[in-house]
């Protein structure tokens, strides 16, 4: 397995990054463009380059299957979940569905995970603890799947943030991986950082690219699929804690499942000078974005810096979790 | 970077928490018997005291990002 690592690495990345540029031009050419708000002369993106991830997974799983390196069971409950959550997320990109919509039938991309039983219902803790939970699990995947997949798809606020957000975390995901012994989840999270390497360079402030609804909720799927089949629940856990906090933070002050747009009320804003600011709007939620403009007016560039300082602190920690897994007290 | 700097505390103390929250649960469900004759009721009890930890835990969580933000603005 160790040699074919590299090659799956090379393979993928290369591949990623050609697929997301066909779909650069290929969105061009027919106009399914997005307006960047956060520019001053609000430029109209390709929309949708999000899609090369779930491609360029399918690909690579598909080359491994044949190659006899992973189980069709395996292969399948990561394939179809994807497939899934991509079509709810094309939906969503053309059509305006209510805000519980999302939600509810993300859920429907853990179904293949429970279906296909490639997971482990012992849920590890901290200090040598866990919990088996043969029952309570499959139904956790389910809201595991979504709550990941959503949470990604509200931090898609400006270039970049939900594609370095992810990539940081599945780096994460990939050293406690190598720390608990997973070789699942070594597996999966070198895949999946290759194939995000196409959005890395295309979406990353000044985007030429955006991710749309299918790509930010499938890069979301690939953090759940990580946790639940890598067995690194914990770790993953708490390298999306800056998703966590910007999803809380806007549901809390919803008090539903609502769309941005639905909210009618202005959280951040483009100023004269091109900077990100606080709109101190009251009635509108104290998102992770609003959180660091609230000090200043930020560009883009600073706003997304400091978002990437963030991640790698709690990836950090998510680190020093799976370092406390190995630990043996309890 | 007061903002990010605020952010990056509150992940930290969260963590913190988090952790020890975990820890705490496992010890609750592992070392201590609430009813001795129904284990049945012995696990409803652990289970309604995990969940409003957690809903502490949370409300912590909202209660600090609140509080962060206001300084962070009023500096």
């Amino acid at each position: 397995m160790t040699w074919i690592l590299p090659v799956i690495v090379t393979i993928s990345a290369i591949l990623s990054v050609i697929v997301t540029y066909i779909l650069i031009l290929i969105f061009r050419k027919i106009d399914i463009t997005g307006i960047d708000i956060f520019k001053i002369h609000r430029p109209r993106i390709p929309s949708n380059g999000g899609l090369s991830v779930p491609i360029t997974v399918t690909i690579i799983m598909s080359i491994l299957l044949m190659q006899n390196l992973v189980s069709l069971n395996f292969f399948l409950s990561i394939v179809l979940s994807l497939a899934i959550i991509t079509i709810i997320g094309l939906i969503d990109d053309y059509i305006d569905l209510p805000g519980f919509y999302k939600p509810l039938a993300a859920m429907f991309a853990g179904v293949p995970i429970v279906l296909f039983a490639e997971y482990d219902y012992h849920f590890k803790i901290i200090l040598g603890g866990g919990f088996s939970i043969p029952i309570i699990y499959p139904l956790a995947i389910l809201i595991a799947i979504s709550v990941t997949s959503n949470t990604v798809n509200m931090l898609d606020v400006i270039n970049g943030s939900a594609t370095w957000g992810v990539f940081i975390s599945l780096i994460a995901g990939m050293i406690s991986s190598i720390i608990l012994s997973s070789d699942k989840g070594l597996l999966l999270s070198i895949i999946f950082l290759s194939s995000l390497m196409g959005v890395v360079i295309f979406n990353t402030y000044p985007a030429k690219v955006f991710l749309g609804n299918s790509g930010s909720l499938s890069m979301g799927c690939l953090l759940g699929i990580l946790a639940i089949l890598g067995d690194i629940e914990l770790p993953v856990m708490v390298a999306m804690f800056p998703f966590i906090h910007n999803s809380f933070f806007f549901l809390s002050h919803a008090k539903k499942f609502v769309e941005h747009k639905t909210l009618n009320t202005t959280v951040t804003f483009l100023n004269d000078k091109g900077l990100i600011e606080d709109a101190n709007n009251q009635t509108a939620p104290i998102t992770l974005l609003r959180f660091l403009v609230s000090e200043k007016p930020k560009s883009e560039l600073r706003a997304l810096s400091e978002m990437i300082v963030i991640f790698i602190i709690s990836s950090a920690l998510a680190i020093i979790t799976a370092y406390l897994m190995t630990m043996k007290v309890m | 970077m007061r903002s990010t700097y605020s952010l990056i505390l509150i992940i930290i103390v969260e963590w913190a928490l988090f952790m020890a929250l975990l820890a705490s649960i496992y010890f609750l469900a592992v070392n201590i018997t609430f009813v001795e004759y129904s284990r049945l009721l012995d696990q409803f009890i652990k289970f309604i005291i995990s969940i409003a930890s957690g809903g502490v835990w949370l409300y912590i969580w909202l209660r600090l990002g609140h509080v962060m933000y206001r300084r962070s603005r009023s500096k």
